[in-house]
Protein backbone atom coordinates (compact mmCIF):
# COMPACT_ATOMS: atom_id res chain seq x y z
CA UNK A 1 0.00 0.00 0.00
CA UNK A 2 1.20 3.28 -1.10
CA UNK A 3 1.89 5.32 2.16
CA UNK A 4 0.62 9.36 2.00
CA UNK A 5 3.26 11.65 1.74
CA UNK A 6 3.47 12.89 5.21
CA UNK A 7 5.92 14.62 7.77
CA UNK A 8 5.82 11.36 9.95
CA UNK A 9 6.13 9.01 6.73
CA UNK A 10 9.15 11.15 5.54
CA UNK A 11 10.83 10.66 9.35
CA UNK A 12 10.24 7.13 8.99
CA UNK A 13 11.98 7.02 5.42
CA UNK A 14 14.79 8.44 7.22
CA UNK A 15 14.90 6.33 9.90
CA UNK A 16 14.68 3.57 7.42
CA UNK A 17 17.27 4.77 5.00
CA UNK A 18 19.78 5.15 8.07
CA UNK A 19 18.88 1.28 9.59
CA UNK A 20 19.52 0.06 6.11
CA UNK A 21 22.70 2.15 5.84
CA UNK A 22 24.07 0.38 9.46
CA UNK A 23 22.72 -2.89 8.13
CA UNK A 24 24.86 -3.29 4.94
CA UNK A 25 28.06 -1.54 6.34
CA UNK A 26 27.75 -4.40 8.97
CA UNK A 27 27.42 -6.63 6.05
CA UNK A 28 30.30 -4.90 4.01
CA UNK A 29 32.49 -5.13 7.69
CA UNK A 30 31.25 -8.69 7.51
CA UNK A 31 33.18 -9.03 4.11
CA UNK A 32 36.19 -7.33 5.17
CA UNK A 33 36.63 -9.40 7.99
CA UNK A 34 36.04 -12.61 6.60
CA UNK A 35 39.10 -11.17 4.29
CA UNK A 36 42.78 -13.05 5.06
CA UNK A 37 43.78 -9.11 5.91
CA UNK A 38 42.12 -5.71 4.98
CA UNK A 39 42.93 -4.72 1.70
CA UNK A 40 45.97 -1.87 3.04
CA UNK A 41 47.25 -4.35 5.57
CA UNK A 42 48.03 -6.85 2.60
CA UNK A 43 49.56 -4.25 0.33
CA UNK A 44 51.93 -2.92 3.70
CA UNK A 45 52.76 -6.54 4.04
CA UNK A 46 53.77 -7.47 0.86
CA UNK A 47 56.04 -4.03 0.69
CA UNK A 48 57.56 -4.67 4.18
CA UNK A 49 58.12 -8.69 2.83
CA UNK A 50 59.95 -7.11 -0.30
CA UNK A 51 61.89 -4.25 1.65
CA UNK A 52 62.97 -7.51 3.85
CA UNK A 53 63.77 -10.25 1.29
CA UNK A 54 66.21 -7.32 -0.69
CA UNK A 55 67.09 -5.39 2.40
CA UNK A 56 66.13 -2.69 0.90
CA UNK A 57 65.47 0.98 2.72
CA UNK A 58 62.67 2.46 1.70
CA UNK A 59 59.69 0.74 -0.21
CA UNK A 60 56.81 1.48 -2.15
CA UNK A 61 53.77 -0.04 -4.04
CA UNK A 62 52.00 1.71 -6.77
CA UNK A 63 48.51 0.33 -7.90
CA UNK A 64 47.45 1.71 -11.61
CA UNK A 65 43.95 3.55 -11.67
CA UNK A 66 42.54 2.28 -14.15
CA UNK A 67 40.28 4.89 -14.83
CA UNK A 68 42.95 7.97 -15.23
CA UNK A 69 45.81 5.49 -16.30
CA UNK A 70 47.93 6.65 -13.25
CA UNK A 71 49.88 4.61 -10.80
CA UNK A 72 48.75 6.19 -7.69
CA UNK A 73 50.86 5.22 -4.22
CA UNK A 74 49.28 3.25 -1.78
CA UNK A 75 51.83 2.26 0.54
CA UNK A 76 55.19 4.26 1.14
CA UNK A 77 57.05 2.71 3.84
CA UNK A 78 61.01 3.19 5.22
CA UNK A 79 62.29 4.63 8.50
CA UNK A 80 64.82 6.93 6.43
CA UNK A 81 61.21 9.13 5.16
CA UNK A 82 59.27 11.13 7.90
CA UNK A 83 55.82 11.38 8.27
CA UNK A 84 55.88 14.71 6.11
CA UNK A 85 57.71 12.55 3.12
CA UNK A 86 55.90 9.93 2.75
CA UNK A 87 52.74 11.91 2.83
CA UNK A 88 53.85 14.09 0.20
CA UNK A 89 54.73 10.93 -1.99
CA UNK A 90 51.03 9.73 -1.34
CA UNK A 91 50.15 12.42 -2.83
CA UNK A 92 52.12 11.77 -6.13
CA UNK A 93 49.93 10.38 -9.33
CA UNK A 94 52.40 9.58 -12.09
CA UNK A 95 50.78 8.55 -15.98
CA UNK A 96 51.32 5.45 -17.05
CA UNK A 97 54.27 5.36 -18.98
CA UNK A 98 56.30 7.90 -17.56
CA UNK A 99 59.25 7.34 -15.70
CA UNK A 100 61.25 4.10 -14.11
CA UNK A 101 57.93 2.91 -12.63
CA UNK A 102 55.89 3.91 -15.47
CA UNK A 103 58.08 2.01 -18.38
CA UNK A 104 58.08 -0.99 -16.15
CA UNK A 105 54.39 -1.42 -15.73
CA UNK A 106 54.31 -0.66 -19.43
CA UNK A 107 56.42 -3.22 -20.66
CA UNK A 108 55.62 -5.66 -17.54
CA UNK A 109 59.42 -6.45 -16.86
CA UNK A 110 61.47 -5.21 -13.86
CA UNK A 111 64.60 -3.06 -13.84
CA UNK A 112 67.13 -1.94 -11.51
CA UNK A 113 69.03 1.58 -11.91
CA UNK A 114 71.70 1.86 -10.15
CA UNK A 115 72.75 5.39 -10.95
CA UNK A 116 70.26 7.30 -9.84
CA UNK A 117 71.56 10.25 -8.36
CA UNK A 118 73.04 11.10 -11.26
CA UNK A 119 70.36 11.99 -13.27
CA UNK A 120 69.45 15.45 -11.96
CA UNK A 121 66.02 15.42 -12.74
CA UNK A 122 65.35 12.60 -10.85
CA UNK A 123 67.80 14.27 -7.74
CA UNK A 124 65.22 17.47 -7.90
CA UNK A 125 62.31 16.19 -7.89
CA UNK A 126 63.53 13.46 -5.37
CA UNK A 127 65.26 16.04 -3.14
CA UNK A 128 61.49 18.37 -3.38
CA UNK A 129 59.21 15.92 -2.74
CA UNK A 130 61.13 13.43 0.40
CA UNK A 131 63.91 15.30 1.13
CA UNK A 132 65.87 12.22 0.43
CA UNK A 133 68.30 11.26 -2.61
CA UNK A 134 68.05 7.12 -3.27
CA UNK A 135 71.25 6.00 -5.14
CA UNK A 136 69.75 2.62 -6.45
CA UNK A 137 66.48 1.39 -7.23
CA UNK A 138 64.51 -2.00 -8.14
CA UNK A 139 61.26 -1.68 -10.00
CA UNK A 140 59.06 -4.97 -10.07
CA UNK A 141 56.36 -4.93 -11.93
CA UNK A 142 52.42 -6.96 -10.34
CA UNK A 143 51.39 -9.23 -13.50
CA UNK A 144 47.41 -9.62 -12.94
CA UNK A 145 45.70 -11.82 -15.12
CA UNK A 146 44.42 -9.07 -17.40
CA UNK A 147 47.12 -6.88 -17.31
CA UNK A 148 49.34 -4.60 -14.84
CA UNK A 149 47.99 -4.33 -11.45
CA UNK A 150 50.84 -1.66 -10.29
CA UNK A 151 54.26 -1.98 -9.35
CA UNK A 152 56.53 -2.72 -6.53
CA UNK A 153 59.80 0.12 -5.54
CA UNK A 154 62.22 -0.35 -3.89
CA UNK A 155 64.88 1.62 -3.02
CA UNK A 156 68.69 1.77 -1.21
CA UNK A 157 69.96 -1.68 0.25
CA UNK A 158 70.91 -1.02 3.61
CA UNK A 159 74.93 -2.14 3.01
CA UNK A 160 75.00 0.69 0.63
CA UNK A 161 75.73 -2.08 -2.52
CA UNK A 162 73.35 -1.54 -5.98
CA UNK A 163 70.52 -4.01 -6.65
CA UNK A 164 71.53 -6.88 -8.65
CA UNK A 165 70.15 -9.07 -10.85
CA UNK A 166 69.76 -11.55 -7.98
CA UNK A 167 67.82 -9.25 -5.77
CA UNK A 168 65.71 -9.14 -9.26
CA UNK A 169 65.45 -13.10 -9.45
CA UNK A 170 64.10 -13.57 -6.36
CA UNK A 171 61.80 -10.47 -6.18
CA UNK A 172 60.31 -11.88 -9.44
CA UNK A 173 59.00 -14.61 -7.28
CA UNK A 174 57.69 -12.80 -4.90
CA UNK A 175 56.02 -10.44 -7.14
CA UNK A 176 53.92 -12.94 -8.76
CA UNK A 177 52.69 -14.24 -5.35
CA UNK A 178 52.27 -10.45 -4.51
CA UNK A 179 50.07 -9.95 -7.39
CA UNK A 180 47.73 -13.12 -7.08
CA UNK A 181 47.33 -11.82 -3.37
CA UNK A 182 46.33 -8.64 -4.48
CA UNK A 183 44.01 -10.33 -7.41
CA UNK A 184 41.77 -12.30 -4.90
CA UNK A 185 41.86 -9.63 -2.57
CA UNK A 186 40.47 -6.85 -5.16
CA UNK A 187 38.05 -9.98 -5.99
CA UNK A 188 36.87 -10.26 -2.67
CA UNK A 189 35.89 -6.52 -2.19
CA UNK A 190 33.92 -6.56 -5.81
CA UNK A 191 32.17 -8.94 -5.05
CA UNK A 192 31.00 -7.64 -1.41
CA UNK A 193 30.36 -4.29 -2.84
CA UNK A 194 28.48 -6.25 -5.93
CA UNK A 195 26.62 -8.34 -2.71
CA UNK A 196 25.67 -5.27 -1.27
CA UNK A 197 24.07 -3.27 -4.11
CA UNK A 198 22.15 -6.30 -5.07
CA UNK A 199 20.55 -6.46 -1.40
CA UNK A 200 19.86 -2.65 -1.33
CA UNK A 201 18.38 -3.17 -4.63
CA UNK A 202 16.02 -5.79 -3.30
CA UNK A 203 14.98 -4.43 -0.15
CA UNK A 204 14.59 -1.35 -1.79
CA UNK A 205 11.94 -3.00 -4.09
CA UNK A 206 10.51 -5.55 -1.29
CA UNK A 207 7.52 -4.01 0.33
CA UNK A 208 7.88 -5.52 3.54
CA UNK A 209 11.50 -3.88 3.32
CA UNK A 210 12.10 -3.29 6.92
CA UNK A 211 11.15 -6.12 7.90
CA UNK A 212 13.65 -7.74 5.83
CA UNK A 213 16.41 -5.10 6.44
CA UNK A 214 15.84 -6.13 10.62
CA UNK A 215 16.45 -9.96 10.10
CA UNK A 216 20.06 -8.78 8.16
CA UNK A 217 20.53 -6.38 10.66
CA UNK A 218 20.15 -9.03 13.32
CA UNK A 219 21.96 -11.39 11.34
CA UNK A 220 24.67 -9.29 11.17
CA UNK A 221 25.26 -8.67 14.64
CA UNK A 222 24.35 -12.94 15.91
CA UNK A 223 26.91 -14.22 13.16
CA UNK A 224 29.61 -11.73 14.43
CA UNK A 225 29.24 -12.45 17.75
CA UNK A 226 29.35 -16.17 17.48
CA UNK A 227 32.38 -18.45 17.89
CA UNK A 228 31.37 -20.12 15.23
CA UNK A 229 32.29 -17.28 12.56
CA UNK A 230 35.40 -16.43 15.11
CA UNK A 231 36.61 -19.98 14.28
CA UNK A 232 36.02 -19.26 10.54
CA UNK A 233 37.87 -16.43 10.36
CA UNK A 234 40.34 -18.13 12.02
CA UNK A 235 41.08 -20.24 9.44
CA UNK A 236 40.33 -17.57 6.70
CA UNK A 237 43.21 -15.84 7.96
CA UNK A 238 45.14 -19.27 7.97
CA UNK A 239 44.61 -19.60 4.95
CA UNK A 240 45.34 -16.23 3.95
CA UNK A 241 48.54 -17.20 4.94
CA UNK A 242 49.14 -19.84 3.08
CA UNK A 243 47.30 -18.79 -0.40
CA UNK A 244 50.49 -15.94 0.35
CA UNK A 245 52.81 -18.70 -0.22
CA UNK A 246 52.09 -18.83 -4.17
CA UNK A 247 50.34 -21.27 -5.87
CA UNK A 248 52.24 -24.32 -5.25
CA UNK A 249 51.21 -23.90 -1.23
CA UNK A 250 47.63 -23.19 -2.25
CA UNK A 251 47.21 -26.54 -4.31
CA UNK A 252 48.83 -28.49 -1.29
CA UNK A 253 46.47 -26.51 1.36
CA UNK A 254 43.16 -27.42 -1.03
CA UNK A 255 44.68 -30.97 -0.96
CA UNK A 256 44.82 -31.37 2.52
CA UNK A 257 41.43 -29.45 3.12
CA UNK A 258 39.99 -31.62 0.46
CA UNK A 259 41.61 -34.62 2.60
CA UNK A 260 39.91 -33.96 5.77
CA UNK A 261 36.54 -32.81 4.34
CA UNK A 262 36.76 -36.23 2.27
CA UNK A 263 37.19 -38.31 5.91
CA UNK A 264 34.61 -35.85 7.30
CA UNK A 265 31.89 -37.19 5.03
CA UNK A 266 33.00 -40.78 5.20
CA UNK A 267 32.70 -40.63 9.35
CA UNK A 268 29.55 -38.92 8.79
CA UNK A 269 28.50 -41.42 6.26
CA UNK A 270 29.01 -44.41 8.60
CA UNK A 271 27.57 -42.89 11.98
CA UNK A 272 24.33 -42.31 9.26
CA UNK A 273 24.95 -46.04 8.88
CA UNK A 274 24.98 -47.04 12.55
CA UNK A 275 28.24 -49.08 12.20
CA UNK A 276 27.41 -51.29 9.07
CA UNK A 277 29.76 -50.73 7.33
CA UNK A 278 33.33 -52.21 7.50
CA UNK B 1 62.36 -21.28 -5.75
CA UNK B 2 62.79 -21.25 -9.38
CA UNK B 3 66.32 -19.94 -10.31
CA UNK B 4 66.65 -16.71 -11.92
CA UNK B 5 67.81 -17.47 -15.76
CA UNK B 6 71.11 -15.26 -15.18
CA UNK B 7 72.28 -17.85 -12.68
CA UNK B 8 73.76 -20.12 -15.28
CA UNK B 9 76.39 -17.40 -16.28
CA UNK B 10 77.45 -17.00 -12.60
CA UNK B 11 80.96 -17.89 -12.67
CA UNK B 12 80.96 -20.85 -10.29
CA UNK B 13 77.99 -22.75 -12.02
CA UNK B 14 78.92 -21.43 -15.61
CA UNK B 15 79.45 -24.97 -17.84
CA UNK B 16 82.06 -24.28 -20.41
CA UNK B 17 80.55 -27.13 -23.26
CA UNK B 18 83.39 -28.47 -25.85
CA UNK B 19 84.18 -26.80 -29.11
CA UNK B 20 82.90 -28.79 -31.86
CA UNK B 21 86.77 -29.52 -34.02
CA UNK B 22 84.88 -29.95 -37.01
CA UNK B 23 83.60 -26.50 -36.67
CA UNK B 24 86.91 -24.91 -35.59
CA UNK B 25 86.86 -23.20 -39.19
CA UNK B 26 83.94 -21.07 -37.10
CA UNK B 27 85.91 -18.37 -35.59
CA UNK B 28 84.60 -14.69 -34.47
CA UNK B 29 86.82 -13.12 -37.00
CA UNK B 30 85.25 -15.55 -39.36
CA UNK B 31 81.70 -14.58 -38.19
CA UNK B 32 81.67 -11.51 -37.63
CA UNK B 33 84.82 -9.30 -38.12
CA UNK B 34 84.68 -6.16 -40.27
CA UNK B 35 80.96 -6.43 -40.51
CA UNK B 36 78.61 -3.08 -39.29
CA UNK B 37 75.46 -5.01 -39.92
CA UNK B 38 74.89 -2.84 -43.15
CA UNK B 39 71.82 -3.18 -45.10
CA UNK B 40 70.42 -5.90 -42.38
CA UNK B 41 66.90 -4.96 -41.50
CA UNK B 42 65.92 -5.37 -37.92
CA UNK B 43 62.56 -4.80 -36.30
CA UNK B 44 62.57 -3.54 -33.09
CA UNK B 45 59.16 -4.59 -31.28
CA UNK B 46 58.18 -2.56 -28.48
CA UNK B 47 57.20 1.23 -27.23
CA UNK B 48 58.75 3.13 -30.72
CA UNK B 49 61.64 4.49 -31.28
CA UNK B 50 63.53 7.62 -30.88
CA UNK B 51 64.88 8.26 -33.51
CA UNK B 52 66.64 11.51 -32.49
CA UNK B 53 68.16 9.85 -29.40
CA UNK B 54 71.72 10.17 -30.01
CA UNK B 55 72.24 6.37 -29.27
CA UNK B 56 69.93 5.82 -31.91
CA UNK B 57 71.48 8.45 -34.21
CA UNK B 58 69.14 8.39 -37.09
CA UNK B 59 69.11 4.78 -37.57
CA UNK B 60 65.53 3.85 -37.99
CA UNK B 61 64.33 3.05 -41.54
CA UNK B 62 60.65 2.71 -41.51
CA UNK B 63 58.09 2.60 -38.83
CA UNK B 64 54.71 -0.02 -38.01
CA UNK B 65 52.63 1.29 -35.23
CA UNK B 66 49.57 -1.34 -34.75
CA UNK B 67 46.50 0.09 -34.02
CA UNK B 68 43.56 -1.66 -32.16
CA UNK B 69 40.10 -0.73 -33.38
CA UNK B 70 36.93 -1.09 -31.43
CA UNK B 71 35.84 -3.71 -33.41
CA UNK B 72 39.36 -5.59 -32.29
CA UNK B 73 40.84 -5.77 -35.77
CA UNK B 74 44.03 -4.45 -35.79
CA UNK B 75 45.35 -2.15 -38.49
CA UNK B 76 48.98 -1.16 -39.50
CA UNK B 77 50.11 2.97 -39.55
CA UNK B 78 53.09 3.04 -41.01
CA UNK B 79 53.30 6.65 -40.81
CA UNK B 80 56.88 7.63 -38.74
CA UNK B 81 56.07 7.50 -34.95
CA UNK B 82 58.14 8.54 -31.67
CA UNK B 83 58.68 6.14 -28.55
CA UNK B 84 55.91 6.12 -25.88
CA UNK B 85 58.00 5.64 -22.84
CA UNK B 86 61.73 4.61 -23.77
CA UNK B 87 61.99 1.37 -24.09
CA UNK B 88 62.33 0.32 -27.14
CA UNK B 89 64.81 3.68 -27.65
CA UNK B 90 66.86 1.75 -24.80
CA UNK B 91 67.15 -1.82 -27.04
CA UNK B 92 67.22 -0.15 -30.32
CA UNK B 93 70.45 2.43 -28.96
CA UNK B 94 72.38 -1.14 -27.55
CA UNK B 95 71.48 -2.33 -31.08
CA UNK B 96 72.88 0.40 -33.28
CA UNK B 97 76.37 0.80 -31.14
CA UNK B 98 77.00 -3.03 -31.84
CA UNK B 99 75.73 -3.10 -35.52
CA UNK B 100 75.87 0.80 -36.10
CA UNK B 101 74.53 0.22 -40.19
CA UNK B 102 71.89 -2.20 -39.10
CA UNK B 103 68.66 -0.59 -40.83
CA UNK B 104 66.37 -0.31 -38.01
CA UNK B 105 62.42 -0.82 -38.20
CA UNK B 106 60.30 0.52 -35.21
CA UNK B 107 57.58 -1.46 -34.87
CA UNK B 108 55.17 0.09 -32.10
CA UNK B 109 52.88 -3.12 -30.48
CA UNK B 110 52.85 -1.46 -26.42
CA UNK B 111 50.27 1.07 -25.99
CA UNK B 112 51.08 4.28 -23.45
CA UNK B 113 47.83 3.05 -21.51
CA UNK B 114 49.74 -0.09 -20.41
CA UNK B 115 51.16 -2.77 -22.20
CA UNK B 116 50.44 -3.99 -25.12
CA UNK B 117 47.43 -6.82 -25.98
CA UNK B 118 48.90 -10.35 -26.57
CA UNK B 119 47.07 -9.57 -29.99
CA UNK B 120 48.41 -6.38 -30.70
CA UNK B 121 52.06 -8.28 -29.96
CA UNK B 122 50.94 -11.03 -32.62
CA UNK B 123 50.10 -8.50 -35.26
CA UNK B 124 53.63 -6.74 -34.65
CA UNK B 125 54.95 -10.07 -35.63
CA UNK B 126 53.20 -11.18 -38.20
CA UNK B 127 54.30 -7.12 -40.15
CA UNK B 128 58.27 -7.72 -39.61
CA UNK B 129 57.63 -11.46 -40.97
CA UNK B 130 55.79 -10.01 -43.94
CA UNK B 131 57.94 -7.23 -44.64
CA UNK B 132 61.10 -8.59 -44.92
CA UNK B 133 62.82 -8.22 -41.56
CA UNK B 134 65.88 -10.66 -40.90
CA UNK B 135 66.18 -9.89 -36.98
CA UNK B 136 63.55 -9.01 -35.14
CA UNK B 137 64.41 -7.65 -30.87
CA UNK B 138 61.79 -8.71 -28.74
CA UNK B 139 62.47 -7.56 -25.22
CA UNK B 140 59.01 -8.52 -24.63
CA UNK B 141 56.47 -11.08 -24.35
CA UNK B 142 53.58 -11.70 -23.14
CA UNK B 143 52.54 -14.65 -19.98
CA UNK B 144 49.11 -15.19 -21.27
CA UNK B 145 48.25 -18.88 -22.44
CA UNK B 146 45.86 -17.44 -24.85
CA UNK B 147 48.50 -16.29 -27.15
CA UNK B 148 50.18 -19.93 -27.01
CA UNK B 149 49.51 -21.12 -30.06
CA UNK B 150 49.11 -17.85 -32.35
CA UNK B 151 52.66 -17.01 -31.25
CA UNK B 152 54.01 -20.33 -31.76
CA UNK B 153 52.51 -20.55 -35.26
CA UNK B 154 54.43 -17.15 -35.82
CA UNK B 155 57.49 -17.94 -34.33
CA UNK B 156 57.36 -21.19 -36.55
CA UNK B 157 56.81 -19.21 -39.63
CA UNK B 158 59.49 -16.77 -38.61
CA UNK B 159 62.17 -19.57 -38.65
CA UNK B 160 61.12 -21.27 -42.18
CA UNK B 161 61.29 -17.90 -43.85
CA UNK B 162 64.79 -17.33 -41.76
CA UNK B 163 63.57 -14.69 -39.81
CA UNK B 164 65.61 -14.76 -36.55
CA UNK B 165 63.34 -14.04 -33.53
CA UNK B 166 65.58 -12.75 -30.78
CA UNK B 167 63.60 -12.69 -27.56
CA UNK B 168 64.46 -11.49 -23.62
CA UNK B 169 64.21 -14.41 -21.15
CA UNK B 170 61.53 -13.26 -18.64
CA UNK B 171 62.99 -11.54 -15.75
CA UNK B 172 59.66 -13.39 -13.82
CA UNK B 173 59.32 -16.74 -13.05
CA UNK B 174 55.98 -17.14 -15.11
CA UNK B 175 56.49 -18.96 -18.23
CA UNK B 176 56.36 -16.01 -21.21
CA UNK B 177 56.18 -16.35 -25.08
CA UNK B 178 57.37 -16.40 -27.51
CA UNK B 179 61.06 -16.96 -25.22
CA UNK B 180 60.05 -20.24 -24.43
CA UNK B 181 59.93 -21.65 -27.67
CA UNK B 182 62.42 -23.76 -29.29
CA UNK B 183 62.59 -21.83 -32.53
CA UNK B 184 63.49 -18.58 -31.26
CA UNK B 185 67.10 -17.38 -29.59
CA UNK B 186 66.03 -16.59 -25.99
CA UNK B 187 68.72 -14.67 -24.20
CA UNK B 188 68.99 -13.57 -20.14
CA UNK B 189 72.28 -10.96 -19.04
CA UNK B 190 75.06 -11.73 -18.11
CA UNK B 191 77.68 -9.71 -15.94
CA UNK B 192 80.66 -9.43 -19.12
CA UNK B 193 80.15 -5.46 -20.09
CA UNK B 194 81.73 -6.61 -23.75
CA UNK B 195 78.99 -7.46 -26.28
CA UNK B 196 81.06 -9.82 -27.98
CA UNK B 197 81.79 -12.07 -24.63
CA UNK B 198 78.06 -13.53 -25.05
CA UNK B 199 77.59 -16.93 -23.62
CA UNK B 200 75.91 -19.75 -24.60
CA UNK B 201 73.77 -21.64 -22.04
CA UNK B 202 73.71 -25.86 -23.06
CA UNK B 203 70.18 -25.96 -20.50
CA UNK B 204 67.19 -24.47 -22.91
CA UNK B 205 65.12 -23.04 -22.82
CA UNK B 206 67.20 -20.15 -22.67
CA UNK B 207 69.91 -20.46 -24.99
CA UNK B 208 72.71 -17.13 -24.78
CA UNK B 209 73.41 -14.76 -22.24
CA UNK B 210 74.63 -11.57 -23.22
CA UNK B 211 75.25 -8.13 -21.19
CA UNK B 212 72.70 -6.82 -19.26
CA UNK B 213 73.78 -5.85 -16.25
CA UNK B 214 74.71 -2.13 -15.47
CA UNK B 215 74.57 -1.11 -18.69
CA UNK B 216 74.37 2.42 -20.17
CA UNK B 217 71.24 2.84 -21.74
CA UNK B 218 69.53 5.78 -24.17
CA UNK B 219 67.15 7.36 -21.06
CA UNK B 220 64.35 10.20 -21.86
CA UNK B 221 64.98 13.15 -24.23
CA UNK B 222 69.27 13.19 -24.52
CA UNK B 223 70.45 11.38 -21.66
CA UNK B 224 71.03 7.73 -20.50
CA UNK B 225 70.69 5.75 -17.64
CA UNK B 226 72.31 2.60 -15.89
CA UNK B 227 70.08 -0.14 -16.41
CA UNK B 228 70.05 -3.90 -15.10
CA UNK B 229 67.50 -6.35 -17.42
CA UNK B 230 67.03 -9.21 -19.73
CA UNK B 231 65.38 -6.38 -21.91
CA UNK B 232 68.50 -4.98 -22.41
CA UNK B 233 70.98 -8.68 -22.89
CA UNK B 234 68.21 -9.08 -26.19
CA UNK B 235 69.58 -6.42 -28.17
CA UNK B 236 72.97 -7.12 -27.63
CA UNK B 237 72.70 -10.22 -29.37
CA UNK B 238 70.42 -8.90 -31.71
CA UNK B 239 73.53 -6.85 -32.96
CA UNK B 240 75.77 -9.75 -32.87
CA UNK B 241 73.16 -11.50 -35.19
CA UNK B 242 72.81 -8.70 -37.76
CA UNK B 243 76.45 -8.31 -37.82
CA UNK B 244 77.14 -12.06 -38.79
CA UNK B 245 73.78 -11.58 -40.95
CA UNK B 246 75.25 -8.91 -43.05
CA UNK B 247 78.66 -11.18 -43.70
CA UNK B 248 76.89 -14.59 -44.34
CA UNK B 249 73.40 -13.75 -46.17
CA UNK B 250 70.94 -16.69 -45.75
CA UNK B 251 71.78 -18.41 -42.81
CA UNK B 252 68.76 -20.34 -41.19
CA UNK B 253 68.10 -19.82 -37.27
CA UNK B 254 70.12 -23.22 -36.98
CA UNK B 255 72.98 -21.99 -38.68
CA UNK B 256 73.09 -19.13 -36.84
CA UNK B 257 72.41 -21.11 -33.18
CA UNK B 258 75.55 -22.93 -34.40
CA UNK B 259 77.44 -20.15 -35.16
CA UNK B 260 76.31 -18.20 -32.08
CA UNK B 261 77.32 -21.67 -29.92
CA UNK B 262 80.86 -21.84 -31.61
CA UNK B 263 81.80 -18.70 -30.76
CA UNK B 264 80.19 -18.05 -27.29
CA UNK B 265 83.77 -17.04 -25.00
CA UNK B 266 82.26 -19.83 -22.76
CA UNK B 267 82.82 -22.39 -25.58
CA UNK B 268 86.03 -20.24 -26.74
CA UNK B 269 87.46 -19.92 -23.75
CA UNK B 270 87.05 -22.94 -21.56
CA UNK B 271 89.06 -22.38 -18.84
CA UNK B 272 89.29 -19.36 -16.58
CA UNK B 273 89.39 -16.64 -18.53
CA UNK B 274 91.68 -14.74 -17.30
CA UNK B 275 94.56 -17.17 -17.70
CA UNK B 276 93.45 -17.57 -21.69
CA UNK B 277 93.47 -13.63 -22.33
CA UNK B 278 97.20 -13.60 -20.11
CA UNK B 279 98.00 -16.19 -22.99
CA UNK B 280 96.73 -14.57 -25.61
CA UNK B 281 98.67 -11.23 -25.01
Amino acid sequence: MIQPATPEADHADAAYARRLRDALGGLGMLGTLAAPQSYHQLLTLLVRDAMQVTRAKIGTLRLLDKATNELVFEVVEGAALGPRAVEAARQFRVPLGQGIAGWVAASGQPVVRSDLAADPRFVAEATERIGYVPHSMLCLPLNGEDGILGVIELFDKADGTAFTADDMGTLGVFGEAAAAAITQSQVLNDVTRLFGLMLQRLLGDTPDAVLLHDHVAELVARVVETPDYRDAIQIALTAGQIARQGPEARRYCLQVLDAFADYLRAQHSRATLGGRLP
Amino acid sequence: MKPAWHEAFEPDVLQHPASLPVLSAITPEWAWGGSTGRGVKVAVLDSGIKNTHPAVDGAVRGYCRVVEGEDGQFTYDETPHTDIFGHGTACAGIIHKVAPEAELYSVQVLKPTGGGSGGAFAAGLHWAIEHGMQVCNLSLGTTKRDFFAALHELADLAAFKNIMLVTAANNMPQPSFPSMYASVISVACNEEKDPFHFYYNPAPPMDFGAPGIDVQVAWEEHDYATMTGNSFAAPSMTGIIALILAKHPGLTPFLMKTILRTTAWNVRLPVDTSVAEAHAS
